[in-house]
């Protein structure tokens, strides 16, 4: 879908338009799954993760009109993730308190590994905002390859199966298998640069 | 997240080639990969090389990799909490998010319209609708997602904005346009079931077809931009649903891609909202004075304020079109108004421009599409359809249609021998190609049969199940039990002589059997939408079906192809014969009762009941005739004369009737719905008599006999069960095991000794009535 051509807003602005519900979409599609990626990472279950969503979602909708960009404050993806995190420390926290059940006993660990600045969460969080990107990218260009060289791909990048394995349900050779991989790989690193550009603009 | 700096690997072998070799392979896009190709057979043998080509792939975003591994099976499940969430979290209406009160829309949307309802699940109840969710809120109405407990689906339900509900203009149109948009039945239509007001607040609603998939709308947001034989299809589906609409008068106004719905699996084109913005702008200029919305896709004489015709679609569709291919609209400007400007004077940007890999003669039908000039447009939808029709049924993959429900799974034909199915048709088809050619070669008289055997495919069919005596508290179980096996029964008939059985189903076949033998005769596939009604005519020779597509046919037992169509416009709910065979009625989705003279093909008289007819009778002698709707009533009309109005309307019911019957003595009506009673009249004076209660839930049929001089009723229903009474006494006689989890319908054969009924689980079973 194109541009709403009434404006060229940046997406931020965009949300505190309250009529814009477009541009809301657009960010809870690319967002939502990047926090509940990065909750279940942290031990939450499906639907706490949902939830937490919604939560950290909503938190956006109603500080929209409040936000102000500024690049020297660092990025919006930046200040999201560390409210995401703030909020899944707290409930990690919360349930730490109050096991809810007693088969929980994995609260206190997971709440433990969270506090633990050796755990990379910041690079799991940008490992799950790369993903959302080339799920969109994948969208984007799959319809640009035929479906041997696609396959080829997804068997072995996506799937991460050996080449030849590959190669012989889709009779080919294992190099061009490589290639087609390769040409894939190529395609979507464009568009995701394409995406990243846009999405920096938030 | 790998965050060392990765060094190209070095080679590992001396004839490894140069790194501008690999790009070059790297960037030849998609053309073909020669196996034989010196570059690409090292790369196969060479580890070395294959991480080098990784790397030049991803390089700049080296994450790429880490991200795409597992990137599917990682993602949340389908049925994961989390796809609700962003439904919810997206739906969420602007101004209950910032907490704002927005310009325009000084209201919130409350749904205190809605009665409660005893699941918290749901939202409440609306006439007999449960609601489950809102799916949405346009410029006049509020789409609701309802569940319909009568007829066991989901169903949209759009009703008028509850904030317009006192606004009398807005009711009207919303209601007039719906009407008119229910009026036209065609594939690539959103079909709409029913126009109904509700009871308690007086708002109209209209009951749509819900359609699972997504918005075009949507999909170019998801993908960008289509793939060229992507859009010729739609363009051919959208102008097939366009002419059907226009034939009809009816004008869609408002053609963009949120009104063009992509219905899973196969991704057939949808329109809906027909005329709805009309309505919506007449109100917003009668409100406001000026019109808003988005003007993207408006039709210069639109744009301009004069008066549009069937062609403003045509424009929009050429609009929708050329974003589908560009990735963005032909006219695009900073202002609402500096696009009306561009869409009324400024020539397109031509699309080649975007999309290189467009045939010319696909541009020449946009940019046809695109004229300023009306007159300069193709005259009309059908036109275009007509010149996209050969392109489209080229390229078209047919998608194969899985049934929705298999009823059993020791009788189902499985999917091989619906294969072998089509592979014997086109045998046959062959076959006959063969003595024909050979016809011609060496003149007539080779005679070589090719008509189809029927012991060809006897092998093909199902047995039909012999049924185990079940515990006496479930009622009688049946002799024998016919599948249809594709999905569920709606409509039963069975010849004068109980010889011949025909049952309708969900998706438009009608099944024949013998009943005696037990053998499927054949299968009638010219119905595309649910067959309703089922008929014989008193010669035992012909009979009638009524389906949703709006035809209503005419069949001899005998032969494979209808005899007679005619066409009701609307989707045809009820079917009945007159006792002399020479004409029927019908009842379609929009209210109107229609009687038809068989010879001419022509109706002879046309009544308004309101609401949807769901059933409909004739007396004896054909002189009357009693139709029931979800408006609640039941209506008799007498034929005799010209009175348009009914003779009588029975006293109103707490919800829909969904099954009426006069019996062969002509003394008494019998009429049951949603109340799950069974209410008896007098014929003549329409007093109410009795009413027989027994049924756990809704009813669903009724079915008159004569048993010698004893008169019977059979009821079926929700509840699964079908009963048998005494409609003088009140007393119910018999029990039969129905069906599960609904009997849908219920005839006697052969004089009363003999009980059909078919349900939602897909079958038809018989009974012996024993005195």
């Amino acid at each position: 879908m194109a541009e709403a051509p009434l404006t060229r807003a940046t997406l931020l602005v965009r949300l505190k338009d309250i009529d814009d519900s477009e541009a809301w979409t657009e960010f809870v599609q690319l967002y939502g799954p990047v926090v509940y990626g990065f909750a279940r990472k942290r031990g939450l279950q499906d639907s706490d993760a949902a939830d937490m969503v919604q939560e950290v979602l909503r938190s956006v909708a109603r500080n929209a009109d409040r936000m102000v960009y500024d690049p020297k404050k660092g990025t919006f993806r930046g200040w999201l993730y560390t409210v995401t995190r703030n909020k899944i420390y707290n409930f990690l926290s919360a349930q730490k308190r109050r096991p809810r059940a007693a088969g929980d006993v994995g609260s206190q660990e997971r709440l433990e590994s969270y506090a633990d600045p050796s755990n990379d969460a910041e690079a799991d969080w940008e490992l799950e905002y790369q993903r959302r990107l080339s799920s969109k990218a994948m969208d984007r260009v799959k319809h640009e390859f035929q479906p041997a060289t696609w396959q080829a791909f997804l068997g072995t990048a996506v799937e991460g199966r050996p080449a030849v394995e590959v190669g012989e349900s889709l009779k080919m050779t294992s190099g061009a298998v490589y290639v087609a991989k390769s040409r894939v790989l190529a395609r979507l690193r464009d568009e995701v640069q394409k995406l990243m550009a846009e999405a920096e603009h938030w | 997240m790998a965050t060392t700096i990765l060094k190209m690997p070095t080679c590992s072998r001396v004839d490894c080639p140069p790194e501008s070799e690999l790009e070059e392979l790297i960037g030849a896009g998609d053309t073909p990969i020669d196996r034989f190709d010196r570059v690409t057979e090292h790369v196969g043998d060479c580890e070395g090389c294959q991480k080098r080509l990784d790397m030049l792939a991803t390089a700049e975003v080296p994450v790429l990799s880490e991200a795409l591994r597992g990137i599917e099976a990682d993602s949340a499940s389908r049925h994961s909490a989390l796809w609700k969430a962003l439904d919810d979290i997206a739906g969420t209406s602007t101004s209950s998010r910032s907490g704002r009160v927005p310009t325009e829309r000084t209201d919130e949307l409350k749904l205190d319209f809605l009665d409660k309802s005893p699941d918290p699940k749901l939202l409440g109840r609306l006439s007999t609708f449960d609601i489950v969710r809102v799916v949405g809120r346009g410029g006049m109405g509020v789409v609701l997602h309802a569940y319909d407990p009568s007829l066991q689906r989901d169903v949209a339900l759009k009703i008028l904005d509850p904030n317009l509900g006192s606004n009398v203009t807005a009711r009207q149109r919303f209601t007039r346009e719906a009407r008119a948009a229910a009026a036209v039945s065609h594939e690539n239509i959103v079909a709409v079931h029913l126009v109904d007001e509700d009871p308690k607040s007086g708002l109209p609603f209209f009951v749509m077809q819900l359609v699972a998939g997504e918005s075009l709308e949507q999909r170019l947001r998801r993908v960008g931009k289509l793939p060229f034989q992507d859009v010729v299809r739609l363009a051919a589906q959208a102008a097939a649903g366009l002419s059907a609409a226009h034939a009809s008068g009816l004008i869609h106004r408002d053609i963009k891609p949120g009104n063009m719905l992509l219905e899973s699996p196969d991704d057939r084109l949808k329109l809906t909202d027909f005329g709805l913005a009309r309505a919506a702008e007449d109100l917003r200029l009668t409100k406001t004075g000026f019109v808003s919305g988005t003007p993207l896709y408006m039709a210069p004489e639109q744009a301009k304020g004069d008066e549009a015709d069937h062609r403003a679609d045509l424009f929009s569709l050429g609009v929708v079109l050329y974003e589908a291919l560009a990735g963005k609209p032909p006219f695009e400007g900073k202002t609402p108004l500096a696009v009306l400007r561009r869409v009324a004077d400024e020539p397109h940007v031509a699309l080649n421009k975007y999309s290189p890999d467009v045939p010319k003669w696909f541009e020449d039908v946009i940019d046809r599409l695109l004229s300023k000039n009306p007159d300069d447009r193709y005259a009309s939808a059908a036109e275009l359809a007509a010149e996209l029709a050969p392109f489209v049924s080229k390229h078209r993959s047919q998608p194969c249609k899985i049934p929705t429900s298999e009823p059993c799974a020791l009788v189902h034909p499985s999917s091989l021998s619906r294969r072998a199915l089509r592979k014997w048709k086109m045998k046959v088809a062959l076959l006959m190609t063969i003595p024909f050619l050979l016809g011609i070669l060496a003149g007539a008289g080779l005679g070589v049969a090719a008509q189809p055997a029927p012991e060809t495919v006897a092998v093909l069919q199902p047995t039909p199940e012999i049924m185990i005596p079940t515990p006496a508290d479930e009622g009688i179980a049946a002799n024998v039990q016919f599948p249809g096996n594709s999905g569920p029964v709606w409509s039963v008939a069975a010849s004068p002589d109980g010889q011949t059985l025909v049952m309708g189903l969900e998706d438009g076949k009608i099944v024949v059997y013998n009943v005696a033998d037990r053998k499927l005769r054949f299968t009638l596939e010219e119905h595309t939408g649910t067959v309703w009604g089922l008929n014989y005519f008193p010669d035992g020779q012909r009979f009638v079906s009524a389906s949703d597509d709006g035809t209503v046919k005419i069949w001899d037992t005998d032969k494979r192809s209808s005899a007679k169509s005619l066409p009701v416009s609307s989707g045809v709910r009820c079917v009945a014969v007159a006792g002399h065979g020479r004409s029927i009625a019908t009842g379609d989705l929009t209210g109107e009762v229609l009687v038809w003279d068989i010879e001419d093909e022509k109706p002879i008289r046309k009544y308004n009941h309101g609401g949807t007819v769901t059933a409909i009778a004739f007396d004896k002698l054909g002189l009357t005739i009693a139709s029931a709707g979800s408006d609640r009533t039941v209506k008799v009309w007498n034929l005799m004369n010209d009175d348009t109005k009914p003779r009588f309307t029975l006293p109103i019911q707490k919800g829909p009737v969904y099954g009426v019957a006069i019996s062969p003595d002509d003394g008494l009506i019998a009429a049951a719905g949603w109340e799950g009673i069974i209410k008896i009249w007098d014929q003549k004076s329409g007093l109410e008599l009795r009413e027989l209660k027994g049924h756990e839930n809704d009813i669903w049929s009724l079915s008159f006999a004569m048993r010698g001089k004893e008169l019977i009723l059979a009821s079926a229903g929700q509840d699964g069960s079908v009963r048998v009474w005494n409609p003088n006494t009140g007393d119910q006689v018999l029990k039969f095991k129905g069906h599960k989890p609904t009997t849908h319908v219920v005839r006697f054969g052969r004089d009363g000794t003999q009980l059909f009924s078919g349900g939602r689980d897909g079958f038809v079973r018989v009974w012996d009535v024993p005195k």
